[in-house]
């Protein structure tokens, strides 16, 4: 290994490091608050009970079932609406840098309904799907679908003029332009709309589960209110732990994808 | 051009409207489900006059004071913690982990803890606000600072300016654009989490008016809130916007 990378690496190390002495400090602290001012557990519990809470949870069930039935139905209610976001944003987007028409059709819809915060959806969600799946899996799709649309949409535009034109003229068709020139091209900023899509739908997800009420008895949104309703801050808090590291590892799994598209540039 | 981009904006909504229009007016959806337009403008006539004891203009003053005093407070903590942790390394030490640790909880995940903390009454909603809106402005900040042009901080310091100069006369101007595009986005998301928290909980505000309006099964209701609040959000955008090109106009963004 090289001198200067060994530098890098040694500099990692000890960001990661003083990260981590960080993070044990401020947990530290919330233990230190809870302990000295005799805090009553139901309002704020110690770091170690809320843990206590968690593995409790793994084998035990509150509702449907344990933490990770309750982990499951989140994620596959978050994968549902995310996937179709994806199914139908990045093409839709595509199609708007491709032809004019469409784009300033669609435009002016999403400059109108941009003004409505998703999670506002959620009422109408229930009342047109029922406290069920398809109404979470609908706002999750309204808060993914425009910054994915709209970064395939700005990506497409930035293929280069003069290699569509080398292309064409050696014959290539539209299929040719699009896969070999205008998705490279896009890539990188369609792979950062993936990324805040992902977190608004998270997000979205969240309130979607909190705002449907403990009437759907799964979902993390779910152990959260039950939480709430019982008097039990350990198992608000520990499903909110739950959900901020779900969120953080799909988060830390779309950097890694950006990480490798970003090398087409 | 700007002439066709309106012919077009104007024909899509027409179309949007049109659409709504004949499948509501044909009966083709119950307005149980989807109420018609001539129904949504009578029930803004009506929520005008008053609706579960209070107008249109008081649920607007409801969620409006949540909003404005936890955005407030967030600005104020938020944009100062920012500028300090990229120009003090203890404090970004310090401070950084803990923002790591809370920002990945989205803010509605909040709310059921802080109905738990404070109660129903305004207090817990203005402190979802206040979690929602403190991260956008001090990110914001942070980068603002952190990423001042170096060319500018070195011809500051060649021509002799301290450390107090440098960031109060060169680094934070230059970065006065992106912590304002930081509290345009952070009013966005404190709007967006009013509205939520009044969802779950609340006597007043548009968010409880469409929850009624759900409860009653009252969709004309509902409509009236949503367009409320798309309305509000709207023109509090354009009012920060609006500040914002009088108070910065070295900002380089439209």
């Amino acid at each position: 290994m090289s001198e200067p990378e060994s530098a890098i690496g040694r500099a990692r190390t000890m960001q990661a490091g003083l990260a981590v002495l960080g993070a044990s400090v401020w947990i530290t602290i919330w233990w230190g608050i809870a302990v000295a001012f005799e805090v009553p557990p139901d309002f704020l519990p110690t770091p170690w009970q809320v843990a206590e809470k968690l593995i409790w949870l793994a084998s035990h069930g509150i509702g449907e079932g344990t933490l990770w039935i309750h982990a499951g139905w989140s994620l596959l209610r978050f994968l549902s609406g995310f996937m179709t976001a994806v199914a139908v944003g990045i093409p839709l987007g595509l199609l708007m840098g491709y032809a004019p028409p469409v784009r300033n059709l669609l435009n002016p819809l999403f400059e109108l309904f941009r003004n409505v915060p998703p999670i506002a959806w959620a009422p109408f969600a229930l009342l047109w799907f029922g406290a069920s799946f398809g109404s979470q899996t609908f706002v999750i799709f309204t808060a993914a679908l425009p910054p994915m649309l709209m970064n395939a949409y700005q990506g497409i535009r930035l293929m280069d003029p003069g290699l569509v034109n080398a292309a064409r003229m050696l014959g290539a068709g539209p299929a040719t332009l699009l896969f070999g020139i205008g998705l490279p091209a896009a890539m990188p900023l369609i792979v950062a709309g993936l990324r805040i899509g992902l977190a608004n739908g998270w997000l979205a997800l969240v309130g979607a589960e909190i705002i449907a009420g403990p009437g759907a008895l799964t979902g993390l949104g779910f152990l959260i209110l039950v939480g709430q309703e019982n008097l039990q801050a350990t198992l608000t808090i520990g499903a909110m732990a739950m959900i901020g590291l779900i969120g953080a590892l799909l988060d830390y799994g779309v950097r890694r994808l950006e990480r490798r598209t970003a090398r087409y540039k | 051009m700007r002439y066709g981009r309106f012919v077009f904006g104007a024909l899509a909504i027409g179309a949007v409207l049109a659409a709504w229009w004949t499948v509501t007016a044909l009966g083709m959806i119950s307005p149980l489900i989807l109420p018609s337009p001539p129904a949504v403008l009578d029930a803004a006539q009506r929520l005008s006059d008053g609706y579960l004891g209070a107008s249109l203009l008081a649920h607007l003053e409801a969620s409006l004071s949540v909003v404005l005093s936890g955005y407030l407070a967030a600005a104020l903590i938020g944009v100062p913690l920012g500028i300090l942790m990229a120009w003090a390394r203890p404090a970004e030490i310090l401070f950084g982990p803990l923002i790591s640790l809370l920002r990945p909880i989205p803010p509605p995940a909040w709310i059921p803890l802080a109905i738990l903390w404070f109660g129903i009454d305004l207090t817990g909603k203005t402190f979802v606000v206040f979690v929602s809106a403190i991260t956008p402005c001090l990110i914001n900040a942070y980068v603002a600072i952190k990423e001042a042009p170096p060319e500018l901080i070195r011809a500051a310091r060649t021509l002799g300016a301290g450390r107090a100069a440098l960031l109060f006369r060169v680094a934070i101007p230059a970065g006065l654009p992106t912590i304002a595009a930081g509290l345009r986005i952070a009013l966005g998301s404190a709007w967006a989490t009013v509205v939520a928290a009044e969802l779950v909980v609340a006597t007043a505000g548009f968010g409880f008016v469409i929850m009624n309006g759900y409860r009653n099964i009252e969709s004309d209701v509902m409509a009236v809130g949503m367009i409320a609040v798309a309305l509000t959000g709207f023109v509090m955008n354009l009012l920060f916007r609006a500040m914002e090109k009088r108070a910065i106009p070295w900002s380089e963004h439209e």
